[in-house]
C-alpha cells in the first residue's frame, strides 16, 4: 500500500531502493544508488515507456515475471570463485562431513550452496564431497536469484582464470579442458556434474515449495548485499531448512546480530559456523 | 589603250591564276597538314582525357591511402601533369583550328580569284574559250592532267598557253606537297610506332627527336613520359613503403586487439570483484557501527552497576553505624538493668527488715495485751506488706536476670550482625571495584570498537572510491578495445586500398633504374586476416 503511494507521487530513488529491498532484500550503498537508478532509466528507455508505469508495472509484478527477473539480473553481482574462503572447506572436509556420516551413516547428504552465483561454489562443495568419500551417496544444490548465473553455473564451463583456484589436484580429476587455442575453456567432468543441481530461487522469500531439509548449507558472500532485516529472515529460512544436527557455513564475519533460536553457534577459528540445534536441546530450552 | 588593256588584262590573268595556283598548291597542303594535326589532336585529347582519369583516380586513391606530405607531393605533380596534358590537347586543338582556317581563307581566295577571271575571261569568247572553260572545269574538278590543246594566237590562246604552264606548275606543287605529306604520314607512323606502348603502360619508351615537325611533338612527348615515369616510380615506392608499414601496424594492431580483449575482461572481474569487496567492507562498517553501540550498551550497564553497588555499600555502611548505635543503647539497657537489680536487692533488704520489725513490733503487741491487740493487727499487716514486697523483690530481680542475660544475647547477636555487614560492605566493595574496573574495560572497548568503526567507515568511503573508479576504467578499457577493432578495420579496408593503388601502379613498366628504387613486393594486405 505504501508502495502504491509512493508509485502515484513520483518513482523516486528511495522508492526503487525500497520495492527492490522489500522483494529480495538488497539494500544499496549510497554511492551504489546513482548506478542503479542508471540502470533502471536504461530498461525504462528499452521498453520505451514511462518510469513511473514502470514502476507500478514492477510493483504488482510477481516474482517468476520476466520485467521482474530482467531488472534483478541488471542489480545482483556474480562474483564467486572455486574454493573462495579455503578455511570453510577445510572444516567441511575434516569435521563436518566426517560428522555427518558417523551420525547419518550411509543415508544420502543433501548440500545447499545458497546463492551460488556461476556454480564454482557448488561445485567445489561437490569435489571436496567427492574426494573424501566417492562412493558416498550426496547431492550438491545451487540455488540463485539471477536466472542468467544458474544458466552459467548449468553449463558448468569456466575460463582459464576461473578454473586455476581449483587445487591442482581435484583439477587433474574433475576438470576436462575444451575450447580451441585463443578461448580456452574448461568443463567440469560429467561424474561431479550429475551431483550437483542448480535451480532458481530467491532466499529472501521463503519458498514452501521447496521439501528437501539440508544436511550442510554454505551461504557465504551473499548476506553482505542484504538489509539486516533480511539477513536475519535469510538465515531463520536457512536454519529451517537445515536437519537437525546440520550444519549452517557463513562467510567470514556475515550473519544476523541477533543469534537464531534454531541454531549454535559452533566456534571455529576464522570459520562462522552454526549447527541445528536437536529436537531434544529445543524442547530443554522450552 | 588596247594593248595596255591586253597587257592590264595579261597581267592580272597571269596574277590571278598565279595565285589560284599557289592558293590550290596551299589549301591541299594545309588540308594534309591538317589532317594529321587533326588525328594528332584527337589523339592528345584521347591521352589528355585518359591521363585525366588516371591521374583523378590515382589521386583519389593517394588521398585515402597516404595521408602525408609525399602523397601532395605526389597528388601535386599529377595536377601539374594533368594540366600540362590538358594544355598539350588544348594547343593541339589550336594548330588544328588555325589550320582549318588557312584553309579555309585559302579555298575562299581561289573561289573569289576563280570567279574574277571567268568575270574577265567571259567577253572575248572564241574556241579556245570552249577549250579553257573545259580545262578550267578539269581543273576545278581536280585533274591536273588536262590542257589546253593547240591554243590560238589570240589572247585567249595565250591565255591558254599560260593556263598550261601553271596547270604544270600546280602538278609540280601538288606532287611536291604528296611528297610532303607522305613523308610526314611517315614520320607520324614512326611517332606512333614508338609511343604506342605507353597505352599499355610501357613507360620505358623513348620517342626519336627529329629535324622535322614531329620532332617537337617526340620531344614533348619524352618530357611528359620523364615526368611520368618519375611519378609512377614515385607512386610504386611509396604504396609499397605505405604496404610495409600497414604490415606492421596490422600485427601491432591485431596484437593491441587481442591484448585489449583480455584486458577489458579482466577489467570487468576486477571491477566486480571490486564492487564485492566495498558490499563486504560496507557490511563490516555497519557490524562494527552496531558493536560500538553494543559496546556503548554495556558501559553504560556497567555505569548503572558502579552506581548501584556504590549506593548498596553506603546503604550497608548506614545498616552497621545502625546495628552499632542499637548495640550501644542494649549495653546501655543492660547496665540501667544491672542498677535496676541492685536497687530490688536493696528493697528486699528493706523488705526483710520491716518484717523481723512487724516480727518484734508483733511480740511487742502481744506482750501490751489487749491494749496492744490493735497494734498486733497492724504489725501483721506490716508483715504481710513486706512478705509481698520480699516475693515482688525475687520476681523482679528474676526478671532482671532474664534481661540481662537476654541482653548479653542479643549484644552477641548485634556484635556478629556488624561482623556480617563490615564483611557484606567489604564483599560489595570489591564488587564495585570490579564493576568500576569494567566500566573502564567496556570504556575501552567503546573506544576501540568506535575507533575500528570509522576505520571501516574509512575503508568503506575508500573502496567506494576504487570501485567507482574501476568500474570507470572498465568502461574506457571497453571503449578501448572497441576502438582497437574499429582500428583494426580501418587498417584492413587502407590495406584494400593500397592493393589496388598497387595493382594500379603496376600496371606501368619503368626501366630498370626506376624499378630498383623500389622496395621488394609485399604481401597484399587484403589477404591478411584482420582479427575483429
Amino acid at each position: 500500500m505504501a508502495l502504491q503511494m509512493h508509485g502515484r507521487e513520483a518513482a523516486s530513488r528511495e522508492s526503487w531502493c525500497e520495492l527492490i529491498r522489500r522483494r529480495c532484500g538488497l539494500a544499496f550503498r549510497t554511492a551504489q544508488v546513482p548506478a542503479v537508478l542508471d540502470c533502471v532509466r536504461q530498461l525504462v528507455e528499452a521498453r520505451g515507456t514511462a518510469e513511473r508505469a514502470y514502476y507500478e508495472q514492477l510493483v504488482a509484478a510477481a516474482d517468476n515475471d520476466p520485467e521482474w527477473l530482467s531488472l534483478v539480473e541488471h542489480l545482483v553481482n556474480h562474483e564467486t570463485s572455486f574454493f573462495r574462503h579455503p578455511p570453510s572447506f577445510d572444516v567441511l572436509r575434516h569435521r563436518v562431513l566426517p560428522d555427518l556420516r558417523s551420525s547419518r551413516g550411509r543415508n544420502r547428504l543433501h548440500l545447499l550452496s545458497a546463492g551460488c552465483s556461476t556454480g564454482q561454489e557448488a561445485y567445489s562443495m561437490a569435489m571436496v564431497a567427492m574426494d573424501d568419500d566417492a562412493g558416498a551417496d550426496f547431492a550438491v544444490w545451487g540455488c540463485d536469484i539471477s536466472r542468467e548465473a544458474i544458466e552459467a553455473a548449468r553449463r558448468g564451463r569456466f575460463g582459464r582464470r576461473a578454473i586455476a583456484g581449483v587445487p591442482a589436484a581435484y583439477r587433474q580429476r574433475f576438470v576436462v579442458a575444451c575450447g580451441n587455442d585463443t578461448t580456452a575453456e574448461y568443463e567440469i567432468c560429467d561424474e561431479l556434474r550429475r551431483r550437483v543441481r542448480f535451480s532458481a530461487m530467491n532466499l529472501y522469500v521463503a519458498d514452501a515449495g521447496v521439501a528437501l531439509s539440508y544436511d550442510v548449507i554454505f551461504c557465504q558472500n551473499v548476506l553482505i548485499y542484504m538489509s539486516a532485516a533480511a539477513v536475519s529472515q535469510i538465515v531463520m529460512h536457512l536454519a529451517a531448512r537445515l536437519v537437525p544436527g546440520g550444519y549452517l557455513i557463513l562467510g567470514p564475519g556475515e550473519g544476523p546480530t541477533e543469534r537464531p533460536a534454531l541454531l549454535e553457534p559452533v566456534t571455529m577459528s576464522g570459520v562462522r559456523m552454526f549447527r541445528r540445534k536437536s529436537h531434544a536441546q529445543l524442547e530443554g530450552r522450552q | 589603250m588596247q594593248s595596255a588593256v591586253n597587257f592590264k588584262t595579261r597581267v592580272m590573268l597571269t596574277a590571278g591564276l598565279a595565285a589560284v595556283a599557289l592558293s590550290l598548291g596551299a589549301a591541299v597542303s594545309v588540308y594534309t597538314v591538317r589532317a594529321v594535326a587533326s588525328e594528332a589532336r584527337a589523339r592528345a585529347a584521347e591521352d589528355a582525357q585518359a591521363a585525366r582519369a588516371a591521374t583523378t583516380s590515382i589521386r583519389a586513391t593517394l588521398r585515402t591511402a597516404v595521408p602525408d606530405a609525399a602523397a601532395r607531393q605526389i597528388d601535386g605533380d599529377l595536377a601539374r601533369l594533368t594540366a600540362r596534358t590538358a594544355d598539350d590537347a588544348a594547343m593541339g586543338n589550336a594548330v588544328s583550328g588555325a589550320y582549318r582556317g588557312i584553309a579555309l581563307a585559302l579555298l575562299g581566295s581561289v573561289l573569289v580569284v576563280g570567279g574574277l577571271l571567268g568575270f574577265l575571261v567571259y567577253g572575248p569568247v572564241s574556241t579556245d574559250a570552249a577549250a579553257l572553260a573545259a580545262v578550267c572545269d578539269a581543273v576545278a574538278a581536280g585533274d591536273l592532267r588536262r590542257r589546253v590543246g593547240a591554243p590560238s594566237d589570240t589572247q585567249l590562246g595565250g591565255v591558254a598557253r599560260s593556263l598550261n604552264a601553271m596547270i604544270d606548275n600546280i602538278g609540280t606543287l601538288v606532287l611536291q606537297s604528296q611528297d610532303e605529306r607522305d613523308r610526314m604520314q611517315a614520320a607520324m607512323k614512326k611517332l606512333l610506332e614508338e609511343v604506342s606502348g605507353v597505352a599499355e603502360g610501357d613507360l620505358t619508351v623513348e620517342a626519336e627527336v627529329t629535324p622535322d615537325v614531329t620532332g617537337a611533338v617526340a620531344n614533348s612527348f619524352n618530357l611528359m613520359i620523364g615526368e611520368l615515369r618519375r611519378i609512377i616510380g614515385q607512386v610504386q615506392s611509396t604504396s609499397r613503403q605505405v604496404g610495409t608499414a600497414l604490415n606492421d601496424l596490422r600485427s601491432a594492431t591485431e596484437k593491441l586487439a587481442a591484448g585489449s580483449d583480455d584486458q577489458a575482461a579482466q577489467a570487468v572481474e576486477a571491477s566486480v570483484a571490486i564492487e564485492e569487496m566495498a558490499a563486504s567492507i560496507h557490511y563490516v562498517s555497519e557490524n562494527a557501527s552496531s558493536s560500538a553501540t553494543v559496546a556503548e550498551q554495556a558501559r553504560t550497564n556497567a555505569e548503572h552497576g558502579t552506581r548501584a553497588v556504590t549506593r548498596t555499600i553506603e546503604g550497608m555502611k548506614a545498616i552497621r553505624d545502625q546495628v552499632q548505635e542499637t548495640s550501644m543503647r542494649i549495653k546501655r539497657l543492660g547496665e540501667s538493668s544491672q542498677e535496676i537489680g541492685e536497687i530490688v536487692e536493696l528493697i528486699g533488704d528493706i523488705a526483710d527488715r520491716t518484717s523481723i520489725l512487724a516480727l518484734n513490733a508483733s511480740i511487742q503487741a502481744a506482750m501490751a495485751g489487749e491494749a496492744g491487740r490493735g497494734f498486733a493487727v497492724v504489725a501483721e499487716e506490716v508483715e504481710r506488706l513486706a512478705d509481698r514486697a520480699t516475693e515482688a523483690t525475687k520476681r523482679a530481680g528474676m526478671l532482671v536476670k532474664t534481661t540481662q542475660s537476654e541482653t548479653a544475647e542479643v549484644m552477641a547477636a548485634m556484635e556478629d550482625t556488624t561482623r556480617e555487614v563490615v564483611n557484606r560492605s567489604n564483599i560489595a566493595n570489591e564488587a564495585g571495584v570490579a564493576l568500576s574496573e569494567i566500566q573502564g574495560v567496556s570504556d575501552r572497548l567503546a573506544e576501540l570498537i568506535q575507533a575500528i568503526s570509522d576505520a571501516a567507515q574509512q575503508q568503506a568511503k575508500g573502496s567506494e572510491q576504487v570501485a567507482h573508479s574501476m568500474a570507470e576504467m572498465s568502461s574506457v578499457t571497453k571503449n578501448t578495445a572497441a576502438s582497437t577493432k574499429q582500428t583494426a578495420a580501418s587498417i584492413h579496408s587502407l590495406g584494400l586500398l593500397v592493393d589496388s593503388l598497387n595493382a594500379a601502379a603496376a600496371r606501368f613498366k619503368l626501366p630498370a633504374t626506376e624499378t630498383e628504387k623500389a622496395l621488394p613486393r609485399p604481401t597484399p594486405i587484403s589477404r591478411l586476416a584482420v582479427a575483429s
